[in-house]
């Protein structure tokens, strides 16, 4: 193996896990999401000659998973939610404390958005980007990322009204 | 504008996406990359071809003005494709377009303008030979919308419709003299006349969820859905299930002289194999999920209908962002290349079919009306008339030219 090639794999093995986090919100399935990486990763290993540094690469992987995951029309790139499985009612009447039963409303309700609306949630919470950054890892306008965001957590107000996780403070501008 | 909460939903997710496990994907994506390699070398080696081939022609001669308008012109494209391999670059010198005469001894090749998520439709189309339906030769069949559809025939002669199947009961097949109707009723392939009489079975088992009913060329034969994708002998009831990875595909179509097989993938592109082949070659563009090779997120979920040789089929088109998946056939796309054809025809495309001579019969709606346009496989638009309104509430499902 060379140089070249040492680097590539010690940036997939460094930074898979990080990419996979994301993915998974993205997927809401190990699978979808390793797949997901996969085609980022080996995007990157194509452009890695042209990358000089390792930061470089995982801009460069994430812009292609959003990209990915976010423009192309497929059926089986999300898990599925079965009709019925996801039942808000059920939601609030559970512990609200309890972790595991809020980790799956929410993967639930995230899966009920659209996979741009779902895209601008995980790099605008979860990545901590800004609307601009957002914006250009998605290839479209800040305009653009505004009305997915509102809309998207209009959506998750609608289907998680008793969680805590959206309670609404001004902007103060990011 | 408002914000969530950063201390409730940020950490909601961060907790959420704990949950994934961690993989070593190096090896899965060195082997990807070099898939990835392998197609873009095969690209690029057609891209040099017409390049090549544009020059050896004489096309970089085309006059300056039509130059000037680059993405309506095959010159342009042609000469972006030597610097760039991209597919969607090297696909137009190969469109089929029609052709308007802009002075003595001078031929260009238009191109409309292409907007997002639609297919090309030519933005002058040319005259047709004819506007009188009766002109049309052969049948279309139609099919109602919803569940259990009624199959109609229409005889462009003299017009008129005759129902030849009542509340289909599932997808159908039409056989290419138009005579015979295929479908499968509680697992059973059945045949029947389009003139009436009593179907009869030809074998069990079958379904059509993946597959409709699809005739070979000859009439000898049906594709079908039996658990995976299988060809039946009309006669026997043989059913032989296709060989190797074609068992992976869906929805296939054979090409008007039976030597290839178009169909979708699972994830919504398209391959082209040999009749005889194990495997496919997968259609550019389409159904790649990656923007850089297919900016318009096209993707096609089934293969509708194919030209005589397998150059070109017939698909549903989905778009990036489309909420489901069309079942009639709206674009026409190039196996080769994966580019859309552009069609020599105005309005909204309902509907394109090919015949197994591979002409092409394309139904579009203007300003209410709703038309039927023949065109041959050169591109030349025989026949373009209004269709009767006794099928306007239709869909177009298949034409026997």
């Amino acid at each position: 193996m060379d140089a070249r090639e040492a680097d590539y794999a010690h940036f997939v093995r460094t930074r898979t896990h990080a990419l996979l986090r994301s993915a998974y919100l993205l997927t809401g399935d190990q699978h979808l999401a390793e797949d997901l990486v996969q085609e980022a990763l080996a995007r990157t290993h194509r452009a890695w000659p042209r990358l000089e540094r390792p930061e470089n690469a995982e801009a460069y992987a994430r812009k292609v998973m959003y990209h990915a995951q976010v423009s192309f029309w497929r059926r089986p790139r999300v898990a599925e939610v079965l009709p019925g499985e996801f039942d808000p009612d059920r939601a609030a009447a559970d512990d609200p404390a309890d972790a595991a039963v809020q980790r799956i409303t929410l993967r639930r309700a995230l899966l009920a958005l659209t996979a741009k609306q779902r895209a601008v949630i995980v790099l605008r919470y979860f990545e901590d980007r800004t609307e601009a950054e957002a914006a250009q890892a998605l290839g479209v306008s800040v305009s653009t990322v505004k009305t997915q965001t509102g809309r998207a957590l209009d959506r998750l107000r609608d289907l998680l009204p008793d969680l805590r996780v959206l309670t609404e403070i001004s902007e103060r501008g990011r | 504008m408002t914000t969530p909460q950063p201390d409730g939903l940020r950490e909601s997710l961060a907790d959420l996406a704990d949950v994934v496990e961690d993989a070593d994907l190096y090896d899965r994506a060195v082997r990807r990359s070099g898939r990835i390699a392998r197609r873009e070398a095969a690209i690029g080696t057609v891209a040099a071809l017409l390049v090549i081939g544009a020059l050896a022609s004489g096309l970089w001669r085309l006059p300056a003005g039509d130059r000037a308008d680059e993405p309506r012109s095959v010159s342009g494209p042609v000469a972006r494709a030597s610097a760039s391999p991209a597919p969607s670059a090297a696909v137009y010198a190969y469109q089929p377009a029609p052709t308007h005469s802009s002075g003595p001894g001078t031929t260009t090749q238009v191109l409309p303008r292409r907007h997002r998520s639609q297919p090309r439709i030519d933005e002058a189309p040319a005259k047709p030979r004819s506007r009188s339906l009766t002109d049309l030769p052969g049948h279309v069949f139609y099919r109602e919308r919803g569940g259990k559809p009624d199959i109609v025939r229409l005889r462009p002669g003299d017009g008129r419709t005759h129902r030849v199947l009542a509340d289909a009961p599932s997808p159908v097949g039409i056989s290419p003299d138009g005579n015979r109707i295929a479908y499968v009723a509680d697992g059973t392939l059945l045949i029947g006349g389009v003139s009436g009489g009593e179907p009869e079975p030809v074998a069990e088992g079958v379904g059509t969820a993946e597959q409709a009913p699809t005739w070979s060329p000859g009439g000898d034969r049906l594709l079908v859905d039996a658990d995976q994708p299988a060809v039946v002998e009309v006669d026997t009831g043989t059913i032989t299930p296709l060989p190797g990875d074609l068992g992976a595909g869906r929805h296939f179509r054979w090409s008007g002289d039976g030597s290839r097989l178009v169909y979708a993938t699972e994830s919504c592109g398209l391959e082209v194999a040999r009749a005889e082949a194990t495997e496919g070659t997968a259609v550019p563009v389409v159904g790649d999920p990656l923007p850089v090779d297919n900016p318009d997120g096209l993707a096609a979920c089934r293969a509708g209908s194919v030209d005589a040789t397998g150059r070109r089929v017939a698909v549903p088109l989905s778009t990036a962002g489309g909420e489901a998946t069309p079942e009639t056939a709206d674009a026409v796309v190039d196996t080769t290349t994966g580019d859309l054809m552009a069609l020599p025809v105005t309005g909204r495309v309902l509907g394109a079919v090919f015949d197994p001579e591979g002409n092409l019969l394309v139904r579009t709606l203007r300003q209410d009306t709703t038309t039927l346009s023949l065109i041959a496989p050169d591109n030349t638009l025989l026949v373009q008339a209004v269709e009767p309104a006794a099928v306007r509430d239709l869909e177009l499902l298949a034409y026997t030219g």
